[in-house]
């Protein structure tokens, strides 16, 4: 089980994601709306780790939605399909598990001695 | 029938100052109207009262934490997660050398009541050793009542997150915690959620911003979301981290506002391994291996992230995991 935060770049309509586990949004800056829906067959065993890009309109019950700016925590919440919309540039921090779509900065990115 | 019993602590009468003295195992604990002397059979130690109280505050709120919580340079404690070691020098090159180190292992129930009742005797109604200089009274003179809502505080640990409904809740006026003086810039506007009826308890978001803003103490890590054994514990820093943090994990650390510096040192040895003066953005990494201790010029919120699986300590201890958090 790998642990990882995710910095996203929140602009225009992403694409649905699930996870198996709970994850969250904290958003570091902007506006962002958050769509959820409860998907009516589980995307991934319930042991799987990170979350996965949805191919198609999730098929489920729609849960509701939130606007979250800068300094909220959201609760994407397992088992539910999930979709940020962004109309200006804002950044999402993930506290989630490492996915098939996790990318590695950290290395390129950190200042060491 | 299965009985239950209480660890049993070893306190004297009051001394003249009015405080009880305190024995575990060969350690012995006393205080005066200053200081706090601590004994062992190979040496002794002092500190001043207030510093030794805000590190005690830390250890018996955080029962004993990750690894290990240093009191300052020579006493401290190691968490083994059922017992812990009481140790005077041992992470202390002089102390080490001259073989004057002493360490005690202990069952975590006995040393857990000891301090609290330690801390509850200790402190006065005048002092409150979570809060930053400016927000509390003094520690010293002779024993003058307690502080009992100050040092048994609730200590927020969310199953899920802040505001889901059931778990723990948003901070406000009514409930006690107004905005911190420091913090009076801070929106406190809240998300917008809007649930269908009946997902009410998976619909959930509240700002972390004026939840922090609202923290009536510092260097004091809550757990505001968990994701399996990742930790979300922001906190809020002002003046210095009463304690020197020994890491037996990789611990990693986000600067949400305003300036933290950390001197980072050898864990076992002290010696000085790095200073890292982290802004708004900022992102280190602890490694596993090291202790540190942060400055915080103004009162500040810092996202200190953990991976709290019980297997990390041995799986860094035996080297098959690395101390570091990265492959460069």
């Amino acid at each position: 089980m790998e642990y990882v935060l995710e910095a996203v770049r929140a602009e225009g309509v992403s694409p649905w994601r699930t996870a198996a586990h709970d994850e969250f949004a904290l958003v570091l800056d902007g506006e962002i709306e958050i769509k959820l829906v409860k998907l009516t067959e589980p995307a991934l065993p319930a042991d799987a780790a990170g979350s996965i890009e949805l191919p198609d309109e999730p098929g489920g019950t729609y849960m509701g939605r939130i606007v979250a700016r800068r300094g909220h925590q959201v609760l994407l919440p397992a088992g539910a399909a999930y979709r940020f919309s962004a109309e200006q540039p804002g950044v999402i921090l993930m506290q989630t598990i490492a996915g098939p779509d996790t990318v590695y900065r950290w290395a390129e990115i950190c200042q060491s001695l | 029938m299965t009985a239950t019993l209480e660890p049993e602590v070893t306190s004297s009468a009051p001394n003249n100052q009015g405080y009880r003295e305190f024995s575990l195992g060969q350690f012995t604990f006393r205080r005066d109207e200053y200081f706090a002397y601590v004994d062992w059979p190979t040496g002794s130690h002092i500190m001043s009262v207030d510093a030794f109280l805000r590190a005690l505050q830390r250890d018996v709120a955080w029962d004993f934490f990750y690894g290990t919580v240093n009191f300052d340079g020579v006493i401290g404690t190691v968490n083994h997660y059922g017992t812990v070691d009481l140790f005077a020098g041992r992470y202390n090159d002089a102390y080490r050398k001259a073989e004057l180190d002493y360490t005690e292992n202990v069952e975590t129930p006995l040393i857990r009541e000891t301090f609290k009742e330690m801390l509850d005797d200790w402190t006065n109604a005048t002092f409150d050793p979570f809060a930053s200089p400016h927000e509390t009274g003094s520690a010293f003179g002779i024993k003058n009542g307690n502080n009992r809502p100050a040092i048994t505080r609730h200590r927020v640990a969310a199953a899920r997150m802040v505001a889901v409904p059931g778990d723990e809740g948003l901070r406000s006026d009514e409930s006690g915690h107004p905005i911190n003086r420091m913090f009076a810039d801070v929106p406190q506007d809240e998300p917008e959620v809007y649930p269908e009826p009946g997902f009410e308890s998976e619909v959930a978001a509240y700002s972390l911003f004026a939840y922090l803003s609202r923290s009536p103490v510092t260097w004091n890590p809550s757990v505001v979301s968990v994701c399996k054994n990742s930790l979300f514990c922001p906190t809020t820093e002002e003046y210095i981290l009463p304690i020197i943090h020994g890491n037996d994990r990789v611990e990693w650390f986000l600067q949400l506002s305003d300036e933290i510096h950390w001197e980072v040192e050898d864990r076992d040895s002290g010696s000085v391994r790095a200073r890292v003066v982290m802004r708004p953005g900022d992102v280190s990494a602890m490694p596993a291996d090291i202790r540190h201790q942060g400055y915080a010029p103004k009162r500040s919120m810092l996202l200190v992230w953990e991976n709290a699986d019980p297997s990390l300590p041995e799986l860094i201890a035996s080297g098959q995991t690395p101390t570091y958090p990265i492959d460069f």
